[in-house]
């Protein structure tokens, strides 16, 4: 009996890390995901509506990590009427899943933001839009292959832990 | 609001140091002392105002870019079609003009960009200013087509803009229309303005006089509007069909005098056509808003200053 309860947990234990694991790559696909929506939609606010960065940085989209990243920006030009790097690259740094060169580039992107006319604006979103693109294509791939396979793998492995166990 | 564009030194001595109410105007320019006209103009110090220019604060360009990017709401695409005109509205109604670097595509601007200078005004609402004019403008027999004259920085933006408030405020007529062109008389900001123009006032902003008027006649039936700066041949004739449709028009022009007036090629039309009733004079003699005197259609005095 005690075993089994042991296996359980042994069981418990390897799939939530094999799940974990593997939510690295999720996380990743989710948020180039937002920030793709997030680029689309800016076209739109800056090209058609030109409204202003803290009433498009105020209207709350995305999932976890994205929504952290856009409220600390609105905080931000709430309170200090711009968007600090420092402050920026601190928060973008609690996203583990992100590489350095992939939050140079998120940070590049989101202080380059309100800089030029509507023209060269939208221009320039659309070449990150772009670059997130691949990047986004590049999560996904990842996800399905090694998300996938760091999930199966917790399970498998508390299975077999379950099994030696009883 | 001041803290949220001004560089810090600047409102750090500006809050400490001097009273916002008396404070007309802050220029600053790159690489150069900082200078407000504050009852006379003065350089600006971290400890206030002196004549000493060594002791004054200096600007450099960089700071002046961030007050532009600051005082756009950092989203200078929104506030680039002021940009291009050289200046921006911010909340309270502060006017930034801005010179530098004129961005153009084909001969058409599209932006600014490097500013070597900045001057921020800050309008004041004088109510009441335009008292002393009003029985001359508006009477029994209902409002008269004026032109305000002044020389620039004489007053006649806050003249019109209590104009506007009386007309509106006194029920003189039940429909007033602005169409601010330069979004100085009422200083719209996001939909609200910024400065009183009365409660039955309509308020088109940043658009040319000419669709200003075109759209506004036809769709708010105004009884008069109100218009700032006649300059040009496009402002004349947007005047001319003012007139043409039947509504009243207060509006002002840069002239020291009347002669200086008369000189104006652009408005020639308008002046022997005798399309205006009454010439309201002003001046900065004794302080900007100066009342010099109020004319008829024939030039004749009416009231002298």
């Amino acid at each position: 009996m005690i075993n089994v309860v042991l296996g359980c947990v042994l069981l418990g234990i390897a799939s939530y890390i094999g799940y974990q694991l593997g939510n690295v790559y999720r996380r990743r696909q989710m948020f180039f995901e937002d920030i793709v929506v997030f680029c689309v939609l800016l076209e739109s606010e800056v090209g058609l509506f030109q409204n202003s960065l803290p009433e498009v940085f105020g209207k709350p989209m995305g999932r976890k990590d994205w929504q952290m990243i856009l409220a600390g920006c609105s905080n931000e030009l709430k309170q200090n009427n711009q968007i600090s790097a420092e402050a920026l690259n601190s928060a973008l740094a609690k996203l583990t899943h992100l590489s350095a060169g992939e939050i140079d580039q998120i940070g590049d992107f989101i202080l380059s933001l309100g800089r030029l006319d509507v023209d060269e604006q939208v221009s320039k979103i659309k070449r990150f839009r772009q670059a997130f693109e691949q990047r986004l294509s590049g999560a996904k791939t990842d996800n399905k292959k090694k998300g996938g396979l760091y999930t199966k793998m917790g399970v498998i492995v508390g299975v077999l832990c379950l099994i030696l166990v009883i | 609001m001041l803290d949220r564009f001004l560089p810090k030194t600047v409102y750090d001595s500006i809050s400490r140091n001097l009273d916002l109410s008396k404070l007309t105007e802050i220029r600053l320019r790159s690489q150069r002392p900082v200078i407000v006209e504050y009852g006379g103009y003065y350089y600006l110090s971290p400890l206030g105002i002196t004549d000493d220019s060594t002791k004054a604060i200096v600007c450099d360009s960089g700071s002046l870019n961030d007050l532009v990017f600051k005082a756009c709401e950092c989203s200078i695409y929104s506030h680039n079609e002021q940009l291009k005109q050289g200046f921006i509205t911010v909340s309270g109604g502060c006017r930034v003009g801005v010179c530098g670097e004129l961005v153009t595509d084909k001969g058409e601007a599209k932006t600014m960009k490097n500013f070597s200078s900045v001057n921020v005004r800050f309008p004041h609402q004088i109510k009441n200013c335009s008292l002393n004019a009003l029985r001359f403008i508006a009477d029994e027999d209902g409002i008269k087509n004026t032109l305000i004259i002044s020389p620039p920085g004489g007053g006649k933006t806050t003249f019109i803009r209590d104009l506007a408030y009386q007309l509106s405020d006194k029920h003189l007529c039940r429909n007033v229309l602005v169409v601010d062109e330069r979004n100085e008389i009422a200083a719209v900001v996001n939909g609200v303005p910024q400065l009183n123009v009365g409660e039955y006032t309509d308020i088109i902003s940043g658009s040319s006089k000419m669709f200003g008027l075109e759209s506004g006649i036809r769709t708010m039936k105004p009884d008069v509007i109100v218009l700032d700066e006649l300059a040009n041949i496009q402002d004349a004739l947007a005047v001319e069909f003012c007139i043409g449709a039947g509504v009243r028009l207060i509006a002002t022009a840069h002239a020291k005098n009347l002669n200086e007036l008369k000189r104006k090629a652009a408005l020639k039309n308008l002046l022997d056509g005798s399309v205006f009733d009454r010439f309201v004079v002003l001046s900065e003699r004794e302080g900007a808003g100066t009342l010099e005197g109020i004319f008829d259609q024939n030039y004749n005095c009416l009231y002298c200053g």
